[in-house]
């Protein structure tokens, strides 16, 4: 008799242990051609275990590809590996448990729209990887994460949530508003909405602070300048700025994205722009691999 | 063909119709009304359609999702498939739904069904609070609060069956609303609006002299009633009928209620039923609201009874003088 009475998502499992070991060993090509780098097959007998570990006790659920073939792609530029399967596995691991804990807190709170990506997340862990705080150390990696990302995502969630209750309490005095809210709020755009439209000028802060100059870290574009040497400017263009008069500080890169994301947590979030960069790169290093893992069938 | 694919089900107790469509797959089973293989393609069409819909929760930029995430994403489909089957009245019909139609077709279907029951449920919620103004409590009143968020937050997507209203104010009869999402929530106000227009078959006044003698009774205002308005008006109703006056004036007096007790105390519950019944043809111009009053006579009529066995009638209506 089918057994329809057991949990659905007891026999949910897409994860391929043959097929991840095959797209695992196409990501040898680059590692070794450029960098002399490779799995063995236990290696990634190694990686695929790391990884169903790694997802049950994050209490997730992986239904696609996972995240290590393209891990080893964002990671391989940086030059750091010494005992590359190790590290690749510390990392694997790393990512499965800010994903979920960031993915939960988005949860909790109903807020979808701030979900980070994938890439978005392997961005994060890769800049702080390459700082001069980590160089390479992934334990401290996972100390920045916890530091700086967990906390920006809470602020951001915060404000997201005064923002809602700030809009639920206009109407809340008011019957007919109440009656109505559905209607009210799809013609009243709200803050974050106006922040979304504003792509172009969103996309060029993301971009100035989190891809600029990795060793000063003092991007030149003039809208960084604006939004931080003159906090009047910023009072008056960022809705979400809350700014006393302190200045900012420069210094290292963790400490000026702290800095920044305690400011303004929206900027977390990256640009849609930036984001479709990240697919299209991950979508040629899949299709390059797919080419090489023929070899391996 | 149909007899190829499901064996009819008759004779079996009906299924729920919380996780409805849960309920029916596991009969199916368990009974062999529905073949193995089909049973077995239910379930991977089931998986297919949860993935694809994991993928659309995460904008197709994450290739997993939370457990509770997946879990939350399994009960909106089934809850999507719920309403399109609970149309079909009878657990039979909805078998071969099952059996016949593709998992996702019933799920497209699903999702139509469910963006009609929320709009339903909003457009029956703002006639019942329009309608009750006269009437209101706070009980009432509270559900306002919770409304705006089943407007604003809703989501048929990926949450289908989240319960966001809290059902704090009671209907008549104490009649309960088991189903979860949108289906409760649309019954719930559906059944909402149909008391408050069956409140405004009598005149306001009326109404409004019942509650503040009903809230006197306890030393209250009649907004701090935490009973269903329309079940006492419908007690009312029932009552002074059933003692051979007209119920429309909702008066019962202290010879009407003992020339009740006379007549009815020793009849069957059926007996009282039947005549309950008949009563509510005075306004056989609103069937809809005969069909929905007839549902609710079983539960009223046995706590009538009750009052009879137990010598509380005067307190189980309001006597006037």
């Amino acid at each position: 008799m089918v057994d329809f009475s057991l949990s659905l998502t007891d026999s949910f499992g897409l994860l391929v242990p043959e097929e991840e070991k095959r797209k695992l060993r196409a990501t040898n090509r680059e590692a070794f051609t450029f960098y002399n780098l490779q799995l063995t097959p236990d290696d990634c007998e190694m990686l695929v275990q790391t990884t169903q570990t790694a997802l049950r006790e994050n209490d997730l659920v992986c239904f696609g590809e996972t995240i290590t073939p393209r891990l080893i792609h964002w990671f391989l530029q940086a030059g750091y590996f010494r005992n590359y399967p190790a590290e690749i596995a510390e990392l694997t691991e790393i990512f499965y448990r800010y994903k979920s804990e960031l993915q939960e807190i988005c949860e909790e709170n109903d807020q979808r729209s701030c979900m980070l990506s994938d890439n978005a997340i392997l961005f994060y862990m890769y800049r702080f990887y390459i700082c001069p705080a980590c160089a390479g150390d992934t334990e401290a990696l996972s100390g920045l994460m916890s530091q700086i990302i967990v906390p920006a995502m809470n602020r951001l969630i915060h404000r997201r949530n005064q923002k809602r209750k700030a809009n639920l309490a206009k109407i809340s005095g008011n019957e007919r508003l109440a009656l109505y809210a559905d209607q009210i709020a799809a013609l009243t755009r709200s803050d974050e909405d106006l922040y979304a439209e504003d792509m172009d000028r969103r996309d060029r802060l993301f971009r100035s602070a989190m891809l600029g100059d990795t060793g000063g870290y003092r991007p030149a574009e003039p809208d960084y300048d604006a939004r931080f040497a003159d906090p009047a400017y910023i009072m008056e263009d960022d809705p979400y700025a809350s700014y006393d008069d302190e200045r900012p500080v420069f210094g290292t890169f963790t400490e000026e994205l702290d800095e920044l994301l305690s400011h303004d947590p929206e900027l977390l979030l990256p640009s849609e722009s930036l984001e479709q960069e990240w697919d299209d790169m991950a979508d040629q290093w899949a299709a390059d691999d797919a080419a090489c893992s023929e070899l391996y069938q | 063909m149909k007899t190829e694919l499901i064996k009819q089900g008759t004779n079996l107790e009906p299924v729920s119709r919380v996780d409805y469509t849960m309920g029916l797959l596991v009969r199916a089973a368990e009974q062999g009304l529905i073949p193995d293989a089909k049973l077995l393609e239910i379930r991977r069409d089931l998986q297919n359609c949860a993935v694809e819909t994991a993928q659309m929760y995460n904008r197709g930029r994450s290739g997993c999702v939370t457990n509770n995430r997946l879990a939350a994403i399994y009960r909106s489909i089934l809850h999507q498939i719920d309403a399109v089957l609970l149309i079909l009245q009878g657990d039979d019909a909805a078998t071969e739904a099952l059996a016949q139609r593709s998992v996702r077709e019933l799920q497209s279907l699903g999702q139509q069904r469910v963006m009609a029951l929320f709009e339903q449920a909003k457009t029956d919620f703002r006639k019942a609070y329009d309608l009750m103004q006269p009437f209101m409590t706070d009980f009432f009143r509270q559900l306002l609060e919770k409304f705006s968020l089943f407007c604003t937050k809703y989501d048929a997507q990926f949450n289908a069956d989240a319960q966001i209203i809290e059902r704090v104010y009671p209907l008549i009869g104490e009649r309960q609303i088991r189903g979860n999402g949108v289906i409760g929530a649309a019954e719930y106000f559906g059944a909402l609006r149909m008391e408050a227009e069956f409140l405004h078959l009598f005149p306001e006044e009326t109404v409004r002299g019942i509650m503040k003698r009903h809230a006197g009774r306890y030393l209250m205002t009649p907004q701090s009633i935490p009973d269903s308005v329309a079940d006492l008006v419908f007690r009312q109703y029932i009552a002074a009928e059933l003692a051979g006056d007209d119920g429309s004036t909702l008066q019962v007096t202290a010879d009407a209620a003992e020339r009740l007790n006379a007549e009815f105390s020793g009849r069957s519950a059926a007996d009282i039923r039947v005549a309950a019944e008949l009563s509510l043809l005075r306004y056989s111009d609103h069937p809809e609201l005969i069909a929905y009053l007839k549902q609710a006579v079983p539960p009223v009529t046995a706590s009538m009874q009750s009052a009879f066995d137990t010598g509380r009638l005067s307190r189980w209506l309001i006597v006037t003088e």
